[in-house]
């Protein structure tokens, strides 16, 4: 691109910044809250049952992803982590989790590592094909395997990251690179509600 | 000062600026390619794929194309985009990957992206991987890349 369009683009990106106002957070209400989610039970990096319920009372972080994915999850991962970080020392009430889609590969050890490498305390789970199958289903989440001709095949899967609020009711999703600032005043807010 | 003004003033300066840095620094007669910012995050001997960023930039009169990339001790890599259908997102290989004339891309986290799988030795945290990119112009450029935690988002 010469100069002269590169300070075009330059211009068009000022002016774009300029005259667009921000969309406020969509509020997180009771009542816009979507009809799936719920509760469920899934194996965690220690190789304990987990059950959803067991947050009952406090805020919860959910997504799918699976140990090898190279790009999205480990960014993911970091938008939650800095959002958690806008938010302060609330977010302590918060529990990120991440429920692997790869449960081939994704034993709780593997998991254990993995959660291990984040700046956030972050709860792995798996289970048996079946039941990552149907807690995927439940969050009208979606994956499937890619052969790559390797062991380290790829899997393709829903990129949401998903707000449970302290009655373990799902009440947003967003995209995996939603703005932290985005994330963290919906998280403001589901803590804000009573336990 | 309103935001508006505010604007106006970082539009003249951003312009003024622009102007300055293309007085200052004509184009090259020969350019070149070059790869900058080079980062790859962590592997572990269980996790034996990673990702890898950077920036490519194109000094020369004519449109270049990354056409290859390979590692030591590395399976595979490969320049990936992200397509996302209905919230399920893919990823895709990208044989060639233009640079145009004069320009820049940037291969960032969530975006186009250098896929490595089949690493034979764990990429520890601040330990150093050579990427060498192969471009349809018949030049190559070996980088050191720097290897990052998985939560990072840039090199530094």
């Amino acid at each position: 691109m010469s100069a002269r369009g590169v300070l075009a683009v330059l211009v068009v990106a000022l002016l774009w910044g300029c005259t667009r106002s921000e969309p406020a957070p969509e509020a997180v209400t009771e009542a816009a809250r979507p009809p799936f989610g719920g509760d469920f039970t899934l194996t965690n990096q220690d190789n304990q049952p987990f059950r959803l319920d067991q947050l009952r009372g406090r805020p919860a972080v959910l997504f799918f992803g699976y140990t090898s994915c190279p790009d999205m999850c480990p960014m993911t991962m970091s938008r939650i982590a800095a959002a958690l970080k806008l938010v302060g020392d609330q977010a302590r009430e918060v529990t990120t989790l991440f429920v692997s889609v790869d449960p081939q590969r994704d034993t709780p050890a593997a998991l254990k590592e993995y959660v291990g490498s984040f700046s956030i305390p972050v709860i792995g789970l798996t289970g048996t094909p079946d039941e990552v199958a149907r807690v995927a289903a439940e969050y009208h989440a979606s994956y499937q395997v890619v052969p790559t001709g390797t062991t380290n095949y790829l899997v393709n899967h829903t990129s949401a990251i998903f707000l449970i609020d302290r009655q373990g009711r799902l009440r947003q999703y967003f995209r995996f690179d939603e703005k932290a600032e985005t994330l963290a005043s919906a998280l403001r807010t589901l803590l804000s509600e009573k336990s | 000062m309103t935001r508006q003004t505010a604007c106006v003033l970082l539009m003249a300066l951003t312009g003024a600026t622009a102007s300055a840095i293309a007085a200052q620094a004509p184009r090259p007669k020969t350019g070149a390619i070059a790869v900058h910012d080079a980062w790859v995050r962590v592997s572990t001997a269980r996790r034996t794929s990673s990702s890898g960023y950077c920036r490519l930039e194109n000094t020369t009169d004519t449109p270049v194309a990354l056409i290859g990339i390979a590692a030591a001790g590395v399976g595979s890599a490969q320049v990936h985009t992200m397509v996302d259908r209905d919230g399920q997102m893919s990823m895709h290989p990208v044989e060639k990957l233009p640079i145009p004339p004069h320009g820049a891309v940037d291969l960032a986290p969530g975006g186009t992206h250098i896929m490595l799988t089949d690493i034979a030795r764990p990429l520890a945290i601040g330990s150093t991987l050579d990427l060498r990119f192969t471009f349809d112009n018949g030049s190559t450029q070996t980088v050191r890349a720097v290897i990052r935690p998985l939560d990072a988002m840039s090199i530094r």
